[in-house]
C-alpha cells in the first residue's frame, strides 16, 4: 500500500521520519510522500529524512516557531488560520499514487493533537482517498494536561478521519530508559507493524509473489467502516540454514517432510494468537472488533496456506467477526516468521475510558484552580491591615 | 772398461732424456711483493725460490732478474739445506745474474729488490697503470730460458690516485643509481681527462658524474616511494569502497 504521511507536532513528524528510515532500511518503498507540520522550529529542523521542500512551519505571526505549549485549542486555531500553507506542502503529493494518507500526531501534545483533526476534515473535503488517522495517547504517569487533551483530541480526530489507528505509549514504556532512547524505540515498534501490514502488497519485479496478496484493498475495506483500530505482532526466529531447498527435499523422507509442514502451521497459528493476545498497539478487548486483518511474514519455506487459514479461523472465532481477512507475504531473506494482525472497529476500550475519566478530573481541576486563582491572589498580595499602598 | 763406460753413457742418455722431456720450474715458496707503490716512494719485494735442481734437473743454471724499479739493490741470500747461508751477494742494476750450483749445496734462494718507484709513462684508468716489480727467470747455457715469477704492481701519484678514486665512486654511484646517461658521459669525460693526467678536472667531471647519479638515485627512490604510497592509498580505497558498497547493499530486516 503506498501511503502520504503527515507527522503534525513533534511526536508526529518524529513518526514519520522513522517510517522514510525504515523505508529506506529495508526498500519496503511505503512512503510515496512524506510531509511535517509544527509550530516549533526546532522540531523541523531536527528531522533528518523528511525533504525540506515538505517540511512546514505554520503560526509564526502568532507563536514566533517556538510551538504552543501543551495548548492543543491554540493548535487547531493555528491549523485552521494557516491552512492553505498546510496546503501548500500536500500539494507535493502525487495524490494519483498513494492510496491512502496517514495523519500521525502525539494526541497529549498541542500542535498535533489540536491541528490533526483540522487537517484530516480538510483533506477529507478535496480528496476521494482514504484519510485515515494514527494517534499516539500519552502515558498515565505524563500528567493532567496531557491526558486532557488526548481525551479531547481523541474525541474529535475520530470523527474527521475514515479509521483512527492508536499506540497506546502507557502500554509500551519502560522504566529505566532514557527519554530520547524510549521515545525511539517506541517509534520503531510503531513504524515496524505498520510496516508489515503496509508493505505486505508492495512487490517489484523479481520479489518473490504471494500465495494470497494483501494488498491495499485488504487494508482499505478491514478499516472501512471507521472507528478505532488496533495492530498485535508477535515474531519469531527460524533456522534458515538447515533448510537448503532442494536438496532437503530430496534427501528428507516423507515423515520428515510431513512433520516439517506440521510444524510450520503450528508455528504460524501460535504467531497468530501470540500476536492478537499479546501486547496490542491498543489494549483493548478482542471480541467485539468488527474487522480484521491477518498479514504472516517471513522466508517463503516457512509459510504455508493451512497455518494462515487456521489462524484466520481462530481469529474469527475470538472476534465473532466475519470479515477476517488474511494473505502471506513472502520475505526471502529475512530470518524471522512474524504475524501482524489489525483489529478494526475495536469497542471494548478500558484505557480511553480511564484516559476520559482522567481528563475530567484534569478538567475539573483546572477549572477549580482558575475560579480561585483571582481570591488567592488578592490574599498573597493584601497584606493585612491595609497600610501599604500601591504605587499607582 | 766396458760394464763402467756403459752403464754411465746409460745413465747420461738417461739423464738427457729427462732433461729434453721435462716440464716445470722452480717452484716460489713464498713471495712478499706489494700491490702498489706512490711514484717517488721505497719499495721492497721478496721472493724465496725452492726446489731448485727439481724440474727441470739442471744442476747449473743462470737466475735472471729484471726490475723497473729505479736506484734498485737486489739481495740474493743463499742458504743451504740445513738453514746457513752460503752466499749474499747484491747486484745495483736493474737487472741481474745470479749462477746457480748445485755443488755449492744451495737448497733455498730468497731474492729482495729494494728501489724507488718510478714514474708513470702513461696514464690509463683501465688497466690500471701498472710496473713490474720483479721478473725471475731461470737461464742456461744453450740459450733456453724459463720463467720462474713476475710479479707487477700499481704506481700512482697523490693526484692521480684522488682522481682514481673520484672516478671509481662515480662509477659505484651510477651502478647504484643503475645508470644513468647523462652521468655516464660526464663519466666518460672524466676517465679521459684522468688518462690525459688532467687530474683536477677528472676530479671536477668524476664529483660531477657522481652527484647527478645520486640525484638520480635519491629521485628514482622517492618516486618509487609516492608509487607506493599511492597503490597503498588505491589498496586502502578500494577496500573502504568494497566496505561502504557492502553496507549500503545490506538491506535492513523489516520484520
Amino acid at each position: 500500500m503506498k501511503l502520504a504521511l503527515i507527522g503534525f507536532g513533534q511526536a508526529g513528524g518524529k513518526i514519520v521520519d522513522k517510517f522514510l528510515w525504515y523505508d529506506q532500511q529495508t526498500r519496503s518503498n511505503i512512503v510515496r510522500s512524506a510531509v511535517a507540520i509544527n509550530t516549533a522550529k526546532a522540531d523541523l529542523i531536527g528531522l533528518d529524512y523528511v525533504p525540506d521542500e515538505n517540511r512546514v512551519l505554520i503560526g509564526q505571526s502568532r507563536v514566533k516557531g517556538h510551538g504552543v505549549g501543551a495548548d492543543n485549542e491554540l493548535g487547531a486555531e493555528i491549523a485552521e488560520e494557516d491552512i492553505d500553507e498546510i496546503q501548500g506542502a500536500v500539494d507535493n503529493v502525487p495524490v494519483h499514487e498513494i492510496d491512502a494518507f496517514i495523519i500521525v500526531a502525539a494526541l497529549g501534545g498541542g500542535t498535533g493533537s489540536g491541528g490533526s483533526p483540522v487537517l484530516a476534515r480538510h483533506l477529507k473535503r478535496i480528496y476521494t482517498e482514504p484519510v485515515y488517522g494514527l494517534g499516539v495517547l500519552p502515558a498515565s504517569d505524563e500528567g493532567g494536561i496531557y491526558t486532557l487533551n488526548a481525551a479531547r483530541s481523541f474525541q474529535t480526530f475520530v470523527h474527521e478521519v475514515d479509521n483512527l489507528l492508536v499506540f497506546d505509549n502507557d502500554a509500551w514504556r519502560q522504566t529505566g530508559e532514557s527519554v530520547e532512547g524510549g521515545y525511539d524505540t517506541i517509534n520503531e515498534e510503531i513504524v515496524r507493524r505498520f510496516g508489515v501490514l503496509f508493505g505486505a502488497g508492495e512487490v517489484s519485479a523479481g520479489d518473490e509473489i504471494a500465495e494470497s496478496v494483501v494488498d491495499s484493498s485488504e487494508i482499505i475495506n478491514t478499516l472501512a467502516g471507521g472507528g478505532v483500530s488496533t495492530v498485535g505482532y508477535a515474531a519469531e526466529d527460524v533456522d534458515t540454514a538447515s533448510d537448503s531447498g532442494l536438496l532437503s527435499r530430496f534427501t528428507s523422507s516423507q515423515a520428515d517432510q510431513f512433520e516439517e509442514s506440521s510444524s510450520t502451521t503450528n508455528r504460524i497459528t501460535s504467531l497468530i494468537r501470540k500476536a492478537a493476545l499479546g501486547r496490542l498497539t491498543l489494549p483493548c478487548e478482542i471480541d467485539g472488533a468488527e474487522r480484521a486483518l491477518v498479514v504472516v511474514s517471513g522466508p517463503p519455506q516457512h509459510l504455508n496456506r493451512k497455518g494462515i487459514e487456521r489462524g484466520r479461523k481462530w481469529l474469527e472465532e475470538q472476534t465473532g467477526s466475519m470479515e477476517v481477512r488474511g494473505g502471506d507475504y513472502p520475505l526471502p531473506n529475512e530470518s524471522k516468521v512474524a504475524a501482524a494482525v489489525m483489529l478494526s472497529g475495536v469497542s471494548k476500550v478500558p484505557r480511553i475510558k480511564e484516559l476520559q475519566r482522567v481528563a475530567i478530573e484534569a478538567q475539573d481541576n483546572i477549572e477549580e484552580i482558575r475560579q480561585q486563582s483571582e481570591a488567592n491572589l488578592s490574599e498573597l498580595v493584601d497584606d493585612g491591615t491595609d497600610e501599604l499602598e500601591p504605587l499607582f | 772398461m766396458n760394464s763402467s763406460r756403459c752403464f754411465s753413457l746409460v745413465a747420461l742418455l738417461l739423464l738427457l732424456v729427462v732433461t729434453v722431456g721435462a716440464v716445470g720450474a722452480v717452484s716460489v715458496d713464498r713471495a712478499d711483493m706489494p700491490d702498489e707503490g706512490r711514484v717517488g716512494a721505497d719499495l721492497t719485494g721478496t721472493v724465496v725460490l725452492t726446489e731448485l735442481f727439481q724440474n727441470p734437473s739442471f744442476e747449473q743454471w743462470t737466475l735472471r732478474g729484471a726490475t723497473e724499479l729505479e736506484n734498485v739493490t737486489w739481495t740474493v741470500s743463499v742458504v743451504d739445506q740445513a738453514g746457513n747461508q752460503l752466499a749474499q751477494p747484491s747486484y745495483d742494476n736493474q737487472t741481474f745474474q745470479h749462477p746457480v750450483s748445485i755443488e755449492s749445496g744451495v737448497a733455498t734462494i730468497r731474492v729482495t729488490v729494494t728501489g724507488t718507484v718510478p714514474p708513470i709513462a702513461n696514464y690509463t684508468y683501465e688497466p690500471a697503470e701498472s710496473f713490474r716489480v720483479a721478473r725471475l727467470t731461470l737461464a742456461r747455457q744453450g740459450g733456453t730460458s724459463e720463467p720462474i715469477a713476475s710479479y707487477d704492481a700499481h704506481h700512482y701519484t697523490q693526484a692521480s690516485r684522488e682522481a682514481r678514486r673520484a672516478i671509481d665512486d662515480a662509477r659505484a654511484a651510477i651502478d647504484a643509481a643503475g645508470g644513468h646517461q647523462g652521468a655516464e658521459r660526464t663519466l666518460e669525460s672524466a676517465i679521459s681527462a684522468y688518462e690525459n693526467a688532467n687530474f683536477e678536472n677528472a676530479v671536477r667531471l668524476a664529483e660531477q658524474a657522481r652527484e647527478t647519479a645520486e640525484q638520480a638515485q635519491a629521485t628514482q627512490q622517492r618516486n618509487r616511494l609516492i608509487l607506493l604510497a599511492v597503490g597503498v592509498l588505491v589498496v586502502v580505497a578500494i577496500v573502504v569502497a568494497a566496505v561502504v558498497y557492502w553496507r549500503r547493499t545490506r538491506t535492513h530486516s523489516r520484520l
